[in-house]
């Protein structure tokens, strides 16, 4: 990545400012206790050692404002949905305080003309962050996705020059997601396959969960510095492991205890959705650890097998979602491999059958023949 | 006038016994990881069933490659019989033999044609299930590798991962046991029928190393 270290202080010269947060956070009722515990989820969901936390809390507190662009290209408004669900801090604050949302179609009050200007007016002074949401469609010159009279590509290379980052949350804007799924009518492409010179995090998800986005930041304002990342530019922190790993169904796993149907005994007793199809083994996330919704819940504890929505083409490689393997190209939806399998064996068990009978008549009419030659 | 030759050193033979042994004990091990077919319905805390049929999967898998990484370096250092030669047909005289033997086999030729090592279909044969072996292999230490974000296993194998995905790869790993069981119902056929026909101990020179050869009857 180009820029992995960021000075705070070259963020503040070009067009950052340094304000009082603690003040501000004051203003809006929220207790210095309060703003402390969100450092601390931070330090947790960042895998930091929890006396980071007060690092965490300098760094917040003395950190400028980074402006931030949130653009919705081919998308379906769920991961503003997800961000709008955010309780640490609560969105206001997140727009308000920590990050200056400076533009989202979605949620912001200017319109039309007005918004546009002021986009363009960040997009000039430089050093902000782009936030990308929704894939970008690529066929018929990309006219697909038109907003304001510009295609979603000509919108995002516009916006992402002099940013600091682009931060492409959601399956779509990260690998194309829903819209690039088989057939992809629309050539839809992630962000990383056409930004090049900005370095790109991918925060994908169906839809994104924010509290990793709010990570994100956090870990930006308090490090000056991108998180590490995998080889799809995820985050390790919100990447690395396997949901089935750190899920809190793995001891039924473990223990050989799968729900069979739904609804049966053993999902009421919260076993293993393995047999359900989950695809928690083959997905990483930090759905077990963080959850949703304020921590609520997520799919596999309310009973729900993983769907993989972070990897990438979700929805054509992990399919059918209710189902261990997938189907055999070539062979209908009823013929399972098991089935095509045993099929096999009974041929090769059949032609050999056929062949011993061949031969004990070829090795008796062979024994007839020396006979008669003597 | 009966000659018994050495055909099967021993590496060819642990490596052969030692493939019965861990592929019958994958593919049942391997069928209940895909499909578990047996719900424990005791204490969580009291079972471990797919605990087991895991680590024991993996342990056979080790031995499984490893015995396939010895014979291959076999294949270079071992005897006549048990050079790569004798597996895939490279010279014009094998390929001929190779017809006469896939004939016969069709009921289009009448004499078995004598071998003391594979016979060229078995050997390429074998050659097919090199290749099987090498596949399975490489699909399962890929998604032995999936749990590690980094480090040796995802290194060596997570690029397959990256290629193929896991879906795919489990697919393949899945289709293979089959290939392998209708594999082995042809294999202990074609080693019955020769051991009747040619009356050289198939059978029992895969324990011993010893076969006949009735060659210098005629």
């Amino acid at each position: 990545m180009a820029k992995e270290h960021i000075d705070p202080l070259e963020l503040s010269l070009t067009g950052g400012e340094t304000f009082n947060l603690v003040e501000a956070l004051a203003r809006r009722g929220v207790s210095r206790r309060e703003f402390l515990k969100f450092c601390t989820i931070m330090a947790g969901v960042l895998a930091l050692p929890v006396d980071k936390a007060s690092r965490i809390a300098r760094a917040l507190e003395s950190a400028p404002r980074v402006p931030l662009i949130w653009l919705e290209l081919q998308d379906c408004a769920g991961c503003t949905e997800s961000l709008l669900r955010a309780s640490r801090p609560t969105v206001g604050e997140l727009v308000l305080d920590i990050i200056s949302l400076d533009y989202h179609e979605t949620i912001m009050a200017a319109a039309g003309k007005q918004a546009e200007e002021a986009k363009a007016a960040t997009v000039e002074k430089g050093g902000h962050i782009v936030v990308v949401e929704g894939s970008i469609p690529l066929k018929d010159n990309g006219l697909y996705c038109c907003i304001g009279g510009k295609t979603a590509k000509d919108i995002l290379f516009e916006t992402v020059r002099g940013a600091i980052a682009v931060l492409a949350v959601g399956n779509c804007a990260a690998f194309g997601g829903i819209p690039a799924a088989s057939p992809n009518p629309t050539d839809a492409v992630g962000v990383a396959d056409l930004v090049k010179d900005v370095p790109v995090v991918n925060l994908p998800g169906c839809p994104l969960n924010v509290v990793n986005l709010t990570a994100t930041v956090v870990h930006f304002l308090t490090f000056g510095s991108l998180p590490a990342v995998d080889h799809l530019k995820r985050p390790l922190f919100a990447y690395g492991k396997r949901i089935h790993d750190n899920c809190e169904r793995r001891p039924h796993f473990d223990a050989g205890q799968f729900v069979e149907e739904w609804g049966d005994e053993g999902h009421r007793l919260g076993w293993c959705l393995y047999k359900m199809g989950c695809k928690g083994p083959e997905t990483y996330h930090n759905c077990p650890t963080v959850r949703w919704n304020d921590g609520t819940s997520w799919p596999v504890m309310a009973g729900h097998g993983c769907l993989g929505c972070s990897e990438p083409n979700f929805w054509d490689t992990m399919t059918p979602f209710y189902e261990r393997l997938p189907e055999v190209p070539g062979f209908g939806v009823e013929a399972t491999i098991d089935k095509i399998g045993l099929g096999l064996t009974a041929v090769a068990a059949a032609g050999v059958a056929a062949h011993a009978i061949g031969s004990a008549v070829r090795k008796k009419a062979a024994g007839a023949s020396q006979e008669q030659e003597e | 006038m009966l000659r018994r030759v050495y055909v099967w050193e021993a590496p060819v033979r642990i490596f052969h016994w030692a493939h019965v042994a861990s592929i019958a004990v994958l593919a049942f091990t391997g069928y209940y990881i895909g499909d578990p077919f047996v719900t424990v319905p005791d204490e969580t805390a009291q079972t471990y069933l797919m605990g087991w049929m895991r680590a024991i999967h993996f342990v056979a898998a080790f031995v499984f490659g490893l015995g396939f990484l010895v014979r291959v370096y076999w294949m270079f250092v071992g005897n006549r019989y048990a050079r790569w030669q004798d597996w895939i047909p490279v010279s014009r005289e094998r390929w001929a033999f190779f017809w006469k033997q896939l004939k016969y086999y069709i009921f289009l030729e009448k004499e078995r044609p004598h071998y003391m090592g594979h016979n060229p279909v078995a050997g390429l044969s074998y050659a097919v299930f090199g290749v099987m072996v090498l596949v399975q292999g490489l699909t399962g230490f890929a998604l032995y590798a999936e749990p590690y974000a980094g480090g040796f296993w995802r290194a060596a194998f997570g690029w397959l991962l990256t290629l193929f995905g896991n879906q795919t790869l489990r697919l393949v790993h899945h289709a293979l046991m089959w290939l392998f069981a209708a594999f082995f119902v042809v294999h202990l056929y074609m080693a019955i029928l020769a051991d009747v026909e040619e009356r050289n101990a198939a059978i029992t020179g895969i324990v011993s190393g010893v076969k006949f050869d009735h060659t210098s009857d005629h």
